[in-house]
């Protein structure tokens, strides 16, 4: 079933004088279970699209327009403190950069403590005077949410978790800080973890052990993934579908094997070509030029300045989503397929 | 542990002989003698050398040096040349006039700081930042004594509730001693909290802008959890370095307060025994000054391991 | 090899180019344009003072006039009665305090000035040295600044006003400057340590650069936002220190008006004569709000955190 529906969704940052669209008329949806890409280069507005969801677009930024439905009901209808038990409980959200993603001041057991006791029913106070006294006398190592913490960082494969759990983050490498946070992530079993760039801080050994084991507990505890990553190599790893995102819009949408195998929109196209392939042959293909920054000054399509199959019609024409195949494939091209709706182009479950 | 404080220790020993030697050969550098300046142009050379034997100060200077050194480690300041006081009675009697008001002052500084500066960070940019940053400057562009003196004024003058001249001892009742101690402190305290407040405004700033309050943000923690047990402590490593810094500064720095409200304490002291050339009181002042300083340095460190986890006490890691 | 010492030039015009921008973001920043505005105000009241102030410095009228009264005598003893305005009112002796307000700017922005300038020529060439030659000038840096913690500055300043055998202007300027070089020293010698290893240094020594020519061509050019940012905020402490001295009666000679002195004066006079104290003490207020807000706004402009200069 559908666990997210994201519909025509629009972000801007208000600035001196102009406003910047973070995100435009952007689209897509995540069923429960299922493991999503969104891919884009930094300036894509994918860590934007993972913030409005979970309602932590920083200021000056806000959703204008658009609607994000979450098991049904509207997310941006809902007040911060109806957000707050959303957050982390329903819906995780794991942030790139591990070293500094974690409070240096406060144990990694008790920062997947804490969100246990936010959110699952372990009978602790979360009010500010518990805190103070937790910080004051220590907390107890007896408590239950201590004690599902260190179950959490086991199973996310943190090795000796007892003695780690009353360790300071420093004292964890970058792969164990990533694991520590995806251990907050998971702890109270979320229906959907969005995970913005979990891989990039780290090697690529690391990586690939991580994906793996991301992968597999994204199985074991039925939870759905976003996968925000501008690496193809990651989407192409484990993610079942695919949206590829530039300057604030979705360009394409496509289940993996299709995207890869038969890339419609030309940023796709050229994304591909910039990936080394290993018969030595191909040449590296860059895509010339650079991503827009004033998006709210074109007219046309935004990838058109960089396009090599742009025409007059693109540079004066912003295309909409077009069906390019098996009906869950389209591409927003002028030079693609036929138009087509939004609605039918969501429905890919 | 134990080693590194032993080490510590011995580094501040260190230091403490350190500064007494540049202080003992410093007051002899001052142009003119101590008598000179006590009996003006009629001196009588006779009663002069008399009592500079009785000081000890026609013997030669690295005897001297070797005297007065020995008489430090027994905690000897030695006599006021000008009273004949013990000079250790005489510091005592200063001592606790300079900490009783840069105490209480710190007290008034933090606690109007503190508020002020999570009010300005939570309200960054906008009206309650805007004011308080207004005020926090203007605390800065007045000099302490002009501070003094405004309040005296109206404290002191137009309403009459506080006393403007002289300390009461504690000894004298703690009301008494409030009242007198009230106004130098607010003179010191006022300054002192315009500077905290404003690094801690940019302290709480930087750190609730930090990707580890992003993520207690996305676990749901509610904001003034946000604030006070995720932010705050990381804020304060920062604030406790200028914090104890400027605390140092003002524990000495108040001699113009202290000019204004007629307390005798370390500061007026130091200036009017450098006047007067009264060398043992001054050395003893400005060794006591440093052992303060010292000590606050050594207690800010201390803080330091509490507030910082990656900091230990063996690692020795000054910002 | 044209093209490249092309580009290399175009790179040191655009170093050089930084002004134009920084003035604009200066000039948009409300408060550096009050601070501006105001610290111009003083310097044009300073440099024209014997022509903008009332009487002359030192003369006597009346005694502890408020504000906005009048004496009358005859006090040029020409034998004619004059009346005198004095707006701000005379002190204890009789002189009238908007003149030796007046005046007593010059010495504030005079000391203030000099003070600066003295620990930015010292400081610079001292962190330079430090930074760039390292050895046993850095050691003496970084010793001497371990040791400095340990001796507020009141204390050095008092210090090096009695070695100098009591009153006068430049035991006065280098009692201040002095507590000011370590912050000077230090900012250039953390500069010049980050830079000495970047390429384009090496490229310049590679060529045969002289040192000298090195620290002042590639290294220097990079510190000046940050050293401006500092002047701008040294200035103001400078003014607070000459007001404090003065105060305590060890600053600049008591026979010249300044601001410091005005308020100890006023200060017996509290009861009868408020203004005596009060007026310079705004003045002080006034002319420290301004440097300050401008060295904010320079701040801002030239993109300095605060971690690098030193506030106090």
């Amino acid at each position: 079933m559908t666990l997210l529906e994201v519909e025509n969704l629009h972000t801007e940052f208000p600035m001196d004088g102009y406003t910047i669209p973070a995100l435009n008329d952007v689209s897509l949806s995540v069923s429960s279970g299922e493991i999503v890409g969104v891919v884009g280069e930094s300036g894509s507005g994918k860590t934007v699209l993972a913030e409005s969801v979970m309602g932590i677009v920083e200021e000056p930024g806000r959703v204008t327009d658009g609607e994000i439905r979450f098991k049904g009901e509207s997310l941006l209808s809902k007040t911060e403190s109806e957000l707050q038990s959303v957050r982390g409980s329903a819906i995780s959200l794991v942030f790139q950069d591990p070293m500094n993603s974690l409070n240096p001041t406060i144990t990694v057991g008790e920062q997947v403590a804490e969100t246990i006791r936010l959110h699952q029913d372990v009978g602790e106070s979360v009010s500010l005077g518990a805190e103070f006294k937790r910080k004051l006398f220590g907390a107890t190592k007896h408590s239950e949410s201590w004690k599902q913490s260190i179950e959490m960082l086991e199973t996310v494969g943190i090795p000796e978790p007892a003695s780690r759990a009353s360790s300071y983050p420093h004292e964890f490498s970058g792969g164990m800080r990533q694991r520590a946070l995806i251990a907050i992530a998971l702890s109270c079993e979320p229906d959907l973890l969005i995970a913005d760039e979990p891989t990039t801080a780290l090697d690529v050994t690391t990586q690939a052990k991580l994906l793996d084991e991301l992968e597999a507990l994204a199985k074991a505890f039925d939870t759905a993934v976003m996968l925000i990553t501008h690496d193809l190599a990651v989407v192409a790893e484990i993610c079942e579908f695919v949206y590829v995102m530039y300057a604030g819009e979705v360009v394409e949408r496509a289940k993996t094997e299709r995207l890869f195998g038969q890339p419609q929109h030309p940023y796709t196209v050229g994304l591909l070509d910039s990936v080394p392939k290993l018969d030595g042959l191909t040449e590296l293909g860059a895509i010339p030029g650079d991503v827009p920054e004033r998006t709210d000054q074109i007219g046309g399509c935004l990838f058109a300045p960089r396009c090599p199959e742009a025409t007059q019609e693109c540079q004066e024409n912003r295309p909409s989503d077009r069906n390019v195949g098996d009906g869950e494939h389209s591409a927003a091209c002028l030079k693609r397929g036929k138009s087509q709706s939004v609605d039918m182009v969501n429905k890919h479950d | 542990m134990k080693q590194h404080a032993l080490a510590r220790l011995g580094q501040s020993a260190i230091l403490v002989w350190l500064v007494s030697t540049i202080v003992f050969f410093w007051v002899r550098l001052l142009p003119g003698g101590p008598f000179q300046t006590m009996f003006g142009q009629q001196a009588n050379p006779q009663v002069i050398k008399n009592m500079a034997t009785e000081f000890g100060l026609n013997q030669p200077l690295y005897m001297q040096y070797l005297n007065w050194m020995s008489d430090l480690v027994l905690l000897d300041g030695g006599r006021s040349i000008t009273s004949g006081e013990k000079v250790t009675s005489i510091l005592l009697q200063a001592a606790p006039k300079s900490i009783s008001i840069a105490v209480l002052g710190a007290v008034i500084g933090l606690s109007l700081a503190f508020p002020a500066a999570i009010i300005s960070a939570t309200h960054k940019d906008r009206l309650p930042d805007i004011v308080s940053t207004i005020i926090a400057y203007i605390g800065l562009s007045m000099p302490g004594f002009f501070i003094g003196i405004l309040l005296a004024l109206i404290f002191g003058v137009y309403l009459g509730w506080l006393p403007v001249f002289g300390y009461t001892p504690l000894s004298e009742g703690v009301i008494p001693w409030l009242k007198s101690v009230a106004l130098p402190a607010a003179a010191v305290g006022l300054p002192y909290g315009a500077v905290v407040m404003r690094i801690t405004r940019s302290s709480l700033i930087d750190t609730l802008n930090a990707p580890y309050l992003r993520t207690a943000r996305a676990k749901g923690v509610g904001s003034r959890v946000r604030l006070y047990k995720h932010a705050l402590q990381n804020a304060l490593i920062p604030i406790v370095t200028i914090a104890g810094i400027q605390f140092g500064i003002i524990v000495v720095g108040t001699v113009t307060v202290e000019f204004v409200f007629g307390i005798n304490a370390l500061g007026r002291l130091l200036v009017e025994s450098i006047l007067q050339r009264n060398y043992p009181v001054t050395q003893g002042v400005i060794i006591l000054i440093a052992v303060m300083m010292i000590l606050i340095n050594i207690i800010v460190d201390l803080t330091y391991t509490v507030l910082d986890p990656q900091i230990s006490y063996d690692s020795e890691a000054r910002s | 090899m044209s093209s490249s010492t092309d580009s290399l030039d175009a790179a040191d015009r655009q170093q050089r180019d930084w002004f134009g921008p920084v003035m604009d973001t200066v000039l948009s920043d409300k408060r550096a344009v009050v601070g501006a505005a105001v610290i111009g105000s003083i310097i044009v009241l300073a440099v024209f003072a014997p022509y903008l102030a009332p009487t002359e410095p030192q003369t006597t009228y009346d005694l502890l006039e408020p504000p906005n009264s009048h004496s009358e005598g005859d006090f040029d003893l020409d034998g004619t009665t004059e009346e005198i305005w004095h707006p701000l009112g005379t002190d204890s002796q009789g002189k009238d305090i908007l003149t030796e307000l007046i005046y007593g700017a010059r010495i504030s922005l005079l000391v203030a000035f000099a003070t600066v300038g003295f620990a930015l020529l010292v400081g610079t060439t001292i962190g330079m040295l430090a930074g760039y030659y390292r050895g046993w000038i850095d050691s003496l840096l970084m010793r001497y600044i371990d040791l400095q913690w340990a001796f507020p500055e009141i204390v050095l300043a008092v210090a090096i006003i009695a070695v100098a055998g009591g009153i006068g202007v430049v035991p006065v300027i280098i009692a201040i400057g002095f507590g000011f070089v370590d912050d000077f020293a230090r900012l250039v010698r953390s500069e010049v340590l980050k830079t000495r290893e970047e390429a384009y240094v090496t490229a310049a020594r590679a060529v045969g650069m002289r040192p000298r020519r090195v620290m002042f061509r590639e290294i220097l050019p990079n510190v000046t936002g940050t050293i401006l940012v500092q002047i701008t905020l040294l200035i103001p402490i400078a003014i607070l220190w000459e007001a404090g001295l003065s105060f305590i009666g060890m600053g600049v000679s008591p026979s010249t008006p300044t601001w410091g002195l005005l308020l100890a004066d006023g200060r017996q006079f509290l009861h009868e004569a408020w203004w005596i104290s009060v007026l310079p003490g705004l003045a002080i207020l006034v002319t420290v709000l301004s440097f300050t807000l401008f060295g904010e706004g320079l701040r801002e402009a030239f993109d300095v955190s605060e971690r690098e200069v030193h506030d106090r």
